[in-house]
């Protein structure tokens, strides 16, 4: 059985001028490429029609190492263990509860690289200024290791991920914070919302995969009604459950944040785990 | 449609081949729609030599009727059932997983999806020499996460080496992935069973329908060869999402990935969570075989060995 070329990610109009042409087949391009080249422009071939390579789960245990050491030693055992390159953390809460902290905690704590794409205009340099000082490490040297892009509307939020892609080539990153996910989507009507939803992050995933980094996002809560009940969860539904990789809800009391862990891709008993953080 | 080369048959030579693809008769099929004349003219072959290389090609490049006996032949030598690990699923499923089907297993998010493919999986490996293949969309299949999965010390690492993990995100990579699962099995790799996790994945990032299909449908092609032909099991993972009617007393589940998708799967299997008990509820929607079992369900219990 051989592979039909309109199986391929080609335009239509590579797909047409090559079946005119009188090739059906992948076979029978790659076999005839020299031929076809001059006369319809392909892009690399290569890559149309290659896979991503399979690994043991013995080289993933090898190859695996999450984000080390977040500056918050209660968070430690769970993010070391969960934020592994190309998954996707979610941290969800009520405003107020400590998100976009944390996101900040974590950019500062990091020790490579971070793209850090805010939404909302949450993002504060002097913010991170204090809780350098707080933690003690170098303020100038960790804040020019953090990348800020403002990306406020879908258009631009797309336009920052595939400036990534491009970017990447020659860089490296550790972690990809968007703070928030929820903002820019917000005002899209709902199919294309999950259809932004899903290439953004599919996209953001294969790249992470690629480059060896993990992404963190923020997002709120909304209530949703099932069986007459109400019930608080976070936006854009189960969909966007379904893609992410973990979810940690926060919340505030008095003085302190707690976290919730669920659907974790680690802790396979769905039991989720309590922490609670001290302000600081 | 293969297209016209000079390995064929020993009367299209290089330079015949070359002379029928100037004329417009690029494909086997092009050549056998064409009036006998003309190509007579254009491949500059004899009229009795056309019509002998014509009859070749329709042989050897038609589908012809298989013999009953040799497919029941085949089936008793080569199919294989696939425990699922589960004593309760594996009752409900007659024995377990059969070769040659793709089973598809659905359920709301955090159900208990993975949790049950990495059931199977762990009962494969840890009881056959098999390999297994997996096309993770989504990163849920971590090294730590199957290694906690299997207990036994000694063979951990053999049954590591033979779980093959593919980080496919798109629909693209995923059909082209399959395909080189198709020229690993040819060269002999030892596999029964692949998993596909999960497939909204792959196609929720378009909501042009009609290109969806298109892709499920080169999919679905290519899944079908390899499980008949190499008697293999597939396992596709599916999510079920709910939205509400009559301003919210009423919710309605649909599964994903569009009518089209749904008539594929031999059987569909569903997967929930009961919240009350802790226990989780395993259910047939949906078979061609299984028809006697339709909606009937068992509970299973999650503990730190997986689903008992």
């Amino acid at each position: 059985m051989n592979q039909s070329i309109s199986s391929l990610n080609l335009p239509q109009n590579v797909i047409t001028k090559l079946e005119n042409a009188g090739f059906h087949h992948c076979n029978d391009v790659a076999d005839n490429l020299d031929a076809i080249n001059p006369k319809i422009k392909l892009p690399d071939w290569g890559s149309v029609t290659t896979a991503p390579k399979p690994k043991t789960a013995l080289e993933l245990c090898d190859d695996e190492s999450g984000l080390t050491a977040t500056l918050i030693p209660e968070l430690d055992p769970l993010l070391t263990k969960i934020a592994l390159p190309g998954c996707i953390t979610e941290l969800c809460g009520f405003p107020g509860s400590g998100k976009t902290q944390l996101c900040l905690h974590l950019a500062v704590g990091a020790k490579s690289r971070v793209v850090f794409i805010h939404t909302n205009k949450n993002l504060n340099p002097e913010r991170l200024r204090e809780i350098c000082q707080k933690c003690g490490v170098d303020a100038d040297a960790t804040l020019a290791r953090i990348l800020c892009v403002e990306a406020p509307d879908p258009v631009t939020l797309t336009a920052s991920v595939e400036f990534l892609r491009s970017w990447l080539k020659q860089n490296s990153v550790g972690v990809v914070f968007i703070d928030s996910i929820s903002w820019p989507l917000r005002l899209q009507p709902s199919g294309e919302k999950t259809k932004l939803v899903y290439t953004l992050l599919q996209t953001l995933r294969a790249l992470g995969n690629e480059h060896g980094f993990t992404v963190i996002l923020t997002n709120d809560l909304t209530t949703r009604i099932v069986a007459g009940k109400a019930y608080n969860t976070s936006s854009f539904g189960e969909y966007f459950y379904h893609l992410v990789n973990n979810r940690i809800l926060l919340s505030k009391e008095a003085d302190s944040f707690t976290t919730t862990a669920f659907n974790t891709s680690f802790d396979r008993c769905g039991t989720p785990g309590l922490q609670k953080i001290p302000n600081v | 449609m293969d297209r016209i080369n000079g390995e064929m048959h020993p009367l299209i030579t290089k330079d015949v081949a070359e002379a029928l693809i100037s004329k417009q008769i690029h494909t086997v099929l092009d050549f056998i729609k064409a009036e006998p004349q003309q190509v007579v003219k254009a491949a500059r072959l004899n009229f009795r030599e056309v019509l002998a290389v014509r009859n070749f090609l329709l042989k050897k490049f038609s589908a012809g009727p298989r013999n009953g006996f040799d497919c029941y032949r085949d089936t008793i030598n080569n199919a294989a059932i696939i425990p699922t690990g589960i004593k309760g699923v594996d009752n409900l499923l007659d024995g377990g997983l059969f070769t040659g089907n793709i089973y598809e297993i659905c359920g709301l998010p955090a159900a208990g999806k993975t949790q049950f493919a990495l059931n199977v999986i762990k009962n494969v490996v840890q009881n056959t020499q098999q390999h297994v293949y997996v096309f993770d969309t989504k990163n849920d299949y971590s090294g730590a996460k199957i290694k906690s999965l299997l207990n036994e010390q000694k063979h951990q690492r053999n049954c590591l080496s033979r779980i093959l993990v593919s980080r496919a995100t798109t629909k693209y990579d995923l059909i082209n992935g399959l395909y080189e699962v198709k020229k690993d099995l040819e060269r002999g790799l030892k596999l029964r069973l692949i998993i596909i996790d999960s497939l909204p994945c792959t196609i929720l990032n378009s909501i042009d329908r009609i290109e969806n299909n298109a892709s499920l449908n080169h999919l679905v092609n290519i899944m079908r060869y390899v499980a008949i032909e190499h008697h293999i099991v597939f396992l596709v993972v599916n999510l079920i999402v709910t939205w509400n009617e009559n301003d919210g007393r009423d919710t309605v589940e649909k599964t994903l990935c569009g009518k089209y998708w749904s008539t594929v799967p031999n059987t569909r299997i569903k997967i929930e969570k009961v919240e009350s008990s802790g226990m989780y509820k395993v259910v047939i929607q949906n078979s061609d075989t299984l028809v006697n079992k339709l909606n009937s369900g068992t509970d299973i219990r999650l503990s730190n060995e997986g689903f008992l």
